[in-house]
């Protein structure tokens, strides 16, 4: 038998090893791919599956009901050319997972997701998901619930490189969006040809719109957050939808708004907070909207009426500190500005000699502005410039005013008693102006020395 | 620095100082009682603008009031008479007292502020890099008119067309320029909308607002349209760079060139 030296021998093993090494498929992306979806195969239907606080590699499919729980730590991660979870099926949850890396491609037949949903009566809850096009798609879904959930998008960049948060497309039925926080994406919630949804107490920051209707009726949202988006929320070619106790504050830019209402109609707007807003509401060719009891506080603007919207009743809304009220552009239209002998309040001096809590006079708003802001849309640069009061005083003195809105019934405010923290800061203001009037007692006169 | 411990001196025991500080500290306590109604995540940044918007009127005045009498007391009293005969020419005898009006006007607004702060801190949340940015622009915006305040001062020569002169400006730079932009606002299109902001932009009050607002992130600067994109002909920090350096070198130059050294009494 031919002896082999020991430098033959080992060049033997190294080879061996080599071609072991490459015939072998590797124990990493492929396997822990498999994993998830096998584990997930292999969970009954109606069973549950608890994930351990680790990186699992999507993409993933759910075809049967099964509920899916993560614990600290569990993240799923996509392989960046499509959805990251896709669920055929109803009566599915997950919970308490974090998912990253869905299809950016917008050269694909799909827009891609962190979540694609679309079987129907399925519970998404305490998910972080990032890195995604669109973060949550729900496609002919009904009775979902999206809760408490943090998404966050792509990002200020070109519009169309950013998903939405929350996308729900021809799903009618009691779809429940509630307590989620989404950031940084197109639209917060884009909602279209789905009726009947419910969305509540979700904050959106940094979107286009934080929620946009399109062609979606008999929609509720209340108590959400629209903070520092483009627009705070923007019904379209929508109607019956109601809204209220949301918050809609600095939504600015030249374009922003706090609520744009554009042709929709029956649209119901109680009890929502306008603060800080280039627009507190927006309204474009609609018609037969109401507008209730809503705060509509130091904006630049707080409506903004076009001549193409009308028959919309405006009552017990309180306009403070705006530096206009309303904007009536192309002319004041019938819009209603009382109902029953209720106006709204307009926090301006009026008499209300017989103590009823009613102006004694109509109340007639009037301005210059809509005709420059018709005109140009850098006006609105101009809004908190000291000279627009003068420039409206003047046009007032050449009878250029327009009335922009008519309140024959304006409420009084109610006279609140001062507050402790008022109190304190007057008594401060009037030390603070005894000490100057005491320096001023002094010898040394105004301007210096001897002025 | 005798210069500028004379100013000072002088700025303490007047009281036009006071009054000015006195106002604006009055005025600002009671926007912070009103910023406490405002959403928490912004609250403080609009209030800052707030401010900035009541600043508007109060340092164009009394920068330019104070600074102004200033330098005409100084040729009124012959102090400047004195100092330019012997040792200084007008050059440095300017710059000297421009360093030290400066220095002692903006070292007490800026403590006005800080007081303010804690007012601040006491009923808002608080955020520090805000704060810094607001005092950046307040400094920017009262060396601006500070300057020009020294300039009117060093073309006076009469007490009373001093004030008249002062009074003018201010009203000019707070209400008429922007009177005047309104009412050509309609002349402006997508064809010349960069010469506009050319024109607009030199207006340190428009620079510093807008800056703020941008920075603070109380006016988006995304999804803008076609004529806002074109608007906004370079970044913002370019333009206040621009009228840090601009203004005060063009009040300063003109003040050299067309001073008078002596004041007559009316």
């Amino acid at each position: 038998m031919r002896k082999h030296s020991p430098l033959q021998i080992t060049g033997w093993v190294i080879l061996s090893l080599m071609i072991l090494l490459f015939i072998t498929p590797l124990p990493t992306l492929a396997a822990e791919e498999g994993s998830l979806q096998q584990l997930i195969d292999a969970t009954p239907a109606n069973g549950e599956l608890k994930l351990e606080g680790k990186v699992y590699k999507g993409n993933i499919d759910i075809t049967k009901p099964i509920t899916i729980i993560g614990q600290k730590g569990t993240e799923i991660h996509g392989e960046g050319d499509n959805n990251v979870i896709t669920i055929h099926a109803s009566d599915t949850t997950i919970d308490s997972v974090t998912i990253k890396y869905g299809g950016l491609s917008r050269d694909s037949e799909e827009e891609f997701s962190g979540v694609r949903v679309m079987g129907e009566n399925n519970v998404l809850k305490n998910l972080t998901i990032s890195d995604i096009y669109h973060g949550i798609f729900l496609t002919k879904s009904k009775q979902t619930t999206i809760k408490n959930s943090h998404i966050t998008g792509q990002g200020e960049g070109k519009l169309g490189d950013q998903g939405n948060g929350i996308h729900i497309a021809r799903s009618s039925g009691s779809n429940i969006i509630e307590d989620n926080k989404i950031q940084n994406t197109r639209d917060g919630i884009f909602v279209e040809y789905s009726n009947n949804n419910e969305i509540n107490r979700n904050t959106v920051t940094h979107t286009r719109y934080g929620l946009h209707y399109m062609y979606s009726n008999d929609n509720h949202f209340s108590d959400n957050h629209f903070n520092n988006n483009l627009g705070g929320a923007a019904i379209m070619h929508s109607d019956h939808i109601l809204l209220e106790n949301n918050e809609f504050s600095y939504n600015q830019g030249s374009r922003s708004f706090g609520l744009l209402i554009q042709a929709s109609r029956d649209i119901e707007v109680y009890d929502n907070q306008f603060h800080l807003n280039q627009r507190g509401l927006y309204l474009e060719q609609s018609t037969s909207n109401r507008i209730e009891d809503n705060d509509i506080f130091h904006n630049q603007i707080g409506v903004e009426i076009w001549a193409s919207s009308t028959a919309h009743v405006f009552i017990k809304n309180a306009f403070n500190k705006n530096n206009s009220d309303v904007v009536a552009i192309g002319g004041y239209m019938g819009n209603e500005w009382f109902e029953n002998g209720v106006g709204n309040y307009w926090n301006k001096p009026m008499f209300d000699l017989n103590q009823d809590g009613v102006g004694d006079s109509t109340f007639q708003y009037t301005s210059s502005l809509a005709n420059l802001l018709e005109d140009n849309e850098l006006a609105y640069l101009f809004l908190s410039s000291p000279a627009i009061n003068i420039y409206e005083k003047m046009n007032a003195m050449f009878s250029n005013n327009q009335i922009m809105a008519e309140d024959e019934y304006p409420l009084m405010p109610e006279q609140k008693p001062l507050s402790i923290y008022t109190v304190g800061l007057i008594i401060i203001a009037v030390f603070s102006l005894i000490y100057v009037y005491g320096r001023s007692r002094k010898k040394w006169p105004i301007f210096g020395r001897n002025g | 620095m005798a210069y500028i411990w004379k100013e000072w001196l002088e700025q303490v025991r007047g009281k036009g100082l006071w009054i000015g500080v006195g106002m604006l500290m009055l005025a600002s306590i009671f926007l912070i009682a009103e910023a406490r109604s405002y959403p928490t995540d912004l609250g403080f940044e609009a209030l800052l603008l707030s401010m900035f918007d009541i600043n508007v009127y109060f340092i164009p005045l009394f920068g330019m009031f104070l600074a102004s009498f200033s330098i005409y007391q100084e040729k009124e009293l012959k102090t400047a008479m004195i100092l330019l005969t012997k040792r200084e020419s007008y050059l440095s005898f300017f710059l000297k007292k421009s360093l030290a009006v400066q220095l002692s006007l903006i070292s007490t607004f800026i403590g006005a502020y800080l007081i303010l702060a804690v007012f601040m801190k006491g009923f808002l949340v608080f955020h520090v890099t805000s704060f810094l940015y607001f005092l950046l622009i307040m400094t920017i915006f009262l060396v601006i008119f500070i300057q020009l305040g020294l300039l009117l001062g060093s073309i006076a020569k009469t007490r009373m067309q001093l004030i008249g002169i002062n009074i003018i400006i201010w009203f000019l730079v707070v209400f008429l320029i922007d009177l005047i932009f309104l009412y050509y606002l309609p002349a402006v299109t997508y064809q010349n909308v960069e010469v506009f902001s050319w024109i607009y932009f030199l207006d340190p009050i428009h620079t510093m607002r807008f800056f703020l607002e941008t920075t603070f992130d109380l006016f988006s600067l995304s999804h803008l349209s076609q004529l806002m994109e074109k608007f906004l002909v370079m970044d913002i920090w370019k333009f206040v760079l621009i009228n840090t350096l601009i203004w005060p070198f063009l009040f300063t130059v003109s003040a050299l060139l067309f001073h008078t050294k002596g004041a007559k009494h009316d």
